[in-house]
């Protein structure tokens, strides 16, 4: 995983990319910039212990 | 029937004058659309205004309760739908430019529940891009006006459901609720907003923001208005399978049976860090009023609440980028800005990031529903902040800089991670005039004792009566 408050315009593109999402160099720098803070979001996440967590979040109500 | 006449009036209150046949739908009808074409060019809170087909479900309901034939509560009376409920033969276009000429070919269920009710719908409401954002700042259809303040935002998704029946343009609505698109608004413009218990209200027909989250709710001004229209929409659907199956419970049974000796539950971290202080003493008195009319408050402890934001946040997200897939590749020119770069981040979550936090929403829900073995009710502000100014990205809370949506809906995604009901009522006004709004969350299928608490409330406070400065 890239260091996630430098995200550069390539790792963007290649993001966008692996999306299938169209090239669009103009707004690279754009999402650049806001990419990290996605990442970050995930990192709290996995930083949360799930073990025993498997089946139930298929019916979130149960 | 006079405009100012509107000003007094909730659902309950106009139902009693309908079936007592003191006051006509027709005329009702005809004040609303009056009192809409007055103000809608100050608070932009429609996208359609549906003049003829009122006026004809209007006259239809008067010749229908004149020969006796009364329905309930709603029979006459004038409601609106946020413009994301397919409606038959009227433009849908959940605010999008890409459904700017869009006319279903049938209706919602809870629309037709709401017309079988004999609800008399004068208009399609603005919301915030496929109610993905809190603005109701929207590039297609106009930006929807906070009707305390004008150049404040009324809070989204739901916004122009909000600004509406806040501004008695119509006495209830349907809003949806994802990380809190009904609640972020009832708190910014000083109305009540009930989310339901996931799954009490199909979402077949009202476009999606994410499957895992997205709730149908009303939106009204009083939580006895919220019950009677939640008793008309609820109930199972065959084409939403993620629809309960059983009879729902009547939310207006017990709606008045007061709170003595109910445990809320008043969290001691997360829901009261780093809010404006306007809020926080308006919720601290809004606890002291609960605890006068005899529930006991508790306080607890309920660390899980600081992941809900990022569970909701990646799993909403995921799954409105996949839903915009082939319209972000083929059409990303007929998005807004703040929306486009949101979906095209979100495009990048990888299967392992969504189902880690499908994880986390399993914990989550573990640890409130320990809680709610311990407490009947959990009580907090429904945001850090009142509306904040149009245009305003980032916040200062506390003198840290978030950004707009962060906060809006810091208190509110838990409830739709854990599915349970939760609701928003005005608890007081800041100095400047801006609403505030305290929340109450319950336990699963608990929406009655949800209502019932704020309708206690209610019954000790005027909040909910207040008029914003629209006449």
């Amino acid at each position: 995983m890239p260091d996630e408050a430098k995200m550069t315009e390539a790792e963007v593109a290649t993001l966008l990319a692996h999306a299938e999402l169209p090239p669009a160099a103009a707004r690279r720098a754009h999402l650049a910039a806001g990419l990290p803070g996605f990442r970050q979001r995930c990192a709290r996440l996995y930083a949360i212990d799930v073990a025993g967590v498997e089946f139930d979040f298929l019916r979130p109500l149960r | 029937m006079q405009e100012r006449d509107l000003l007094s009036l909730t659902v309950a209150g106009a139902a009693r004058l309908i079936k007592a046949r003191k006051l006509s739908p027709v005329e009702l009808a005809k004040a609303t659309l009056a009192r809409i074409e007055r103000l809608q060019p100050r608070l932009g809170a429609f996208i359609t205004v549906t003049a003829e087909t009122a006026l004809r479900q209007a006259r239809k309901a008067e010749k229908e309760i004149v020969a006796g034939d009364y329905k309930g509560p709603l029979h006459g009376v004038p409601v609106t739908l946020k413009d994301l409920y397919a409606t038959k033969g009227i433009r849908t276009t959940a605010g999008s430019r890409i459904l700017e000429t869009h006319v279903p070919k049938a209706d919602a269920p809870a629309t037709a529940r709401l017309a079988q009710a004999g609800a008399v719908l004068v208009g399609k409401t603005n919301l915030h891009e496929w109610a993905c954002g809190v603005t109701t700042d929207n590039p297609s259809f106009g930006r929807c006006h906070n009707p305390w303040r004008h150049a404040y935002i009324p809070g989204g998704s739901s916004g122009g459901s909000a600004a509406a029946v806040a501004g008695r343009l119509g006495l209830a609505s349907l809003g949806s609720d994802t990380g809190g698109s009904i609640r972020i608004p009832a708190h910014m413009s000083g109305i009540f907003g009930h989310k339901p218990t996931y799954g009490l209200v199909p979402r077949t027909g009202v476009f999606p923001e994410s499957w895992s989250f997205d709730h149908a709710g009303p939106m009204t001004l009083t939580a006895e208005d919220a019950a009677i229209v939640l008793a008309a929409i609820a109930g199972p659907d065959p084409n939403d399978p993620s629809c309960l199956t059983g009879r729902p419970a009547n939310p207006l049974r017990g709606l008045k049976g007061g709170i003595k000796g109910l445990r809320i539950g008043l969290p001691k971290q997360f829901y009261f860090d780093d809010l404006h202080p306007e809020v926080d003493a308006a919720v601290r008195r809004a606890a002291g009023v609960f605890r006068g009319l005899g529930a006991r408050l508790v306080e607890i402890d309920i660390p899980e609440a600081a992941w809900g934001m990022d569970c909701c946040f990646v799993i909403a997200w995921a799954e409105a980028a996949h839903y915009h897939r082939d319209w972000l590749r083929t059409r990303p020119q007929d998005y807004g800005p703040d929306l486009r770069d949101l979906l095209e981040a979100s495009s990048t979550y990888l299967a392992s990031d969504y189902l880690q936090a499908q994880r986390v929403r399993t914990r989550i829900r573990r640890a409130y529903a320990r809680l709610f073995d311990k407490v009947d009710l959990l009580l907090s502000p429904t945001g850090p902040l009142p509306a904040t100014p149009h245009g305003a990205l980032d916040v200062e809370v506390q003198g840290r800089t978030v950004s707009v949506m962060e906060s809006c809906a810091r208190f509110t995604a838990i409830a739709d991670v854990t599915g349970e009901p939760a609701c928003s009522l005005p608890c007081g006004f800041t100095a400047d005039g801006l609403p505030i709004g305290l929340m109450l969350h319950g336990r699963v299928l608990e929406d009655a004792l949800v209502l019932r608490a704020a309708h206690a409330y209610e019954q000790a406070t005027d909040w909910h009566s207040r008029l914003p400065p629209l006449d």
